[in-house]
């Protein structure tokens, strides 16, 4: 799927991250003092506001909470991509992720829907964590 | 369609203006040429999310649905000494329609959930139960940061709305925000 990308800016909260995506695995932040898995990347937890915090491995699956579909480019590089859906997923460790849903039919979209992480590969240098519908296992 | 579920004309104007608003005692306003109206309370609110409010909107605040109004009107209504039923009008933030629904419903001028179907019924027009950013908000008459909303708010109860004037207006209530974190006050005659 073609996704045109600014970049983010990578700084040292955020670096473990963006490494582990690179790596096609995602690791995310666990609070020291009150063991809550934290997203986005912070320095001090967003819920006891202690500083400290050991980089777990995430599963990667979760459920969507709620999406958008966007139409209008805002960068006219998107034009071609509109429109797409954008997923705000609940992981199983407790925190939200927002990412592209590479699903193109929104009618496909549920509320609670389970998806798994899906890595896009931008260049070298940078992996985004995307969202597919989670593949059933029979 | 911009980005569903929001259309262009669910997204407020965008808007270069000013607006000024006159803030003094209650003993200084009684000698100046305008009819006062008075602050009888004022809140601020963001549910607690330490250190990173701007992501709290998305990946924290737990149930989208609902905002800062559903935390804030108790506050506002206590200190005012007044309840929901006393408000001749109500002046929402309306930076999307979204806001507006949400408000609604936190002020409790609705039940969760009804605030669709309350603003479609017409209650929240002129001649309705709670008229609503009878100015036409920022989604229509201009976006300059909630100042109008305010500003709208002392207009009606000077008497001063024109066409647009409700009767009676004596007790307004006024919002400033979208999610997370926000601000109202209680404004009377």
């Amino acid at each position: 799927m073609d996704q045109h990308v600014i970049h983010p800016e990578i700084d040292q909260d955020s670096a473990t991250f963006w490494d582990s995506a690179r790596e096609h695995k995602v690791k995310i932040q666990r609070c020291d003092s009150c063991g809550k898995f934290r997203f986005p990347p912070s320095p001090s937890c967003y819920y006891c506001g202690q500083i400290g915090a050991t980089w777990k491995l995430i599963e990667g699956i979760g459920t969507v909470y709620s999406w958008i579909v966007i139409h209008h480019p805002v960068d006219k590089r998107l034009a071609n991509e509109v429109p797409f859906i954008v997923a705000l997923v609940e992981i199983a460790e407790g925190p939200r992720i927002v990412g592209r849903m590479h699903e193109s039919n929104p009618e496909n979209m549920r509320a609670g829907m389970a998806v798994q992480i899906e890595y896009t590969d931008i260049d070298s240098e940078l992996t985004l964590i995307n969202f597919k519908p989670a593949i059933e296992s029979k | 369609m911009i980005v569903e579920p929001f259309h262009i004309y669910d997204m407020s104007l965008e808007s270069d203006g000013a607006c000024a608003l006159l803030v003094t005692s209650s003993d200084r306003a009684r000698d100046c040429r305008k009819m006062p109206v008075y602050v009888k309370s004022a809140a601020y609110i963001s549910k607690a999310t330490l250190g990173d409010p701007l992501w709290a909107d998305s990946f924290l605040w737990p149930d989208l649905t609902e905002n800062y109004t559903k935390l804030i009107a108790p506050k506002i209504y206590e200190e005012a000494g007044i309840s929901v039923e006393d408000i001749d009008i109500a002046e929402i933030y309306d930076c999307f329609t979204y806001t507006v629904l949400m408000g609604l419903e936190g002020l409790g001028f609705c039940s969760k959930g009804e605030g669709g179907p309350f603003a479609a019924s017409g209650e929240i027009g002129l001649g309705g139960t709670i008229p609503t950013n009878t100015h036409g908000g920022m989604l229509s008459e201009a976006y300059v940061h909630g100042m109008n909303v305010v500003a709208e708010a002392v207009l009606q109860l000077r008497g001063e709305g024109g066409t647009r004037q409700v009767p009676d207006a004596r007790i307004a209530v006024v919002t400033s925000g979208a999610t997370t974190i926000g601000s109202a006050c209680i404004l009377s005659t």
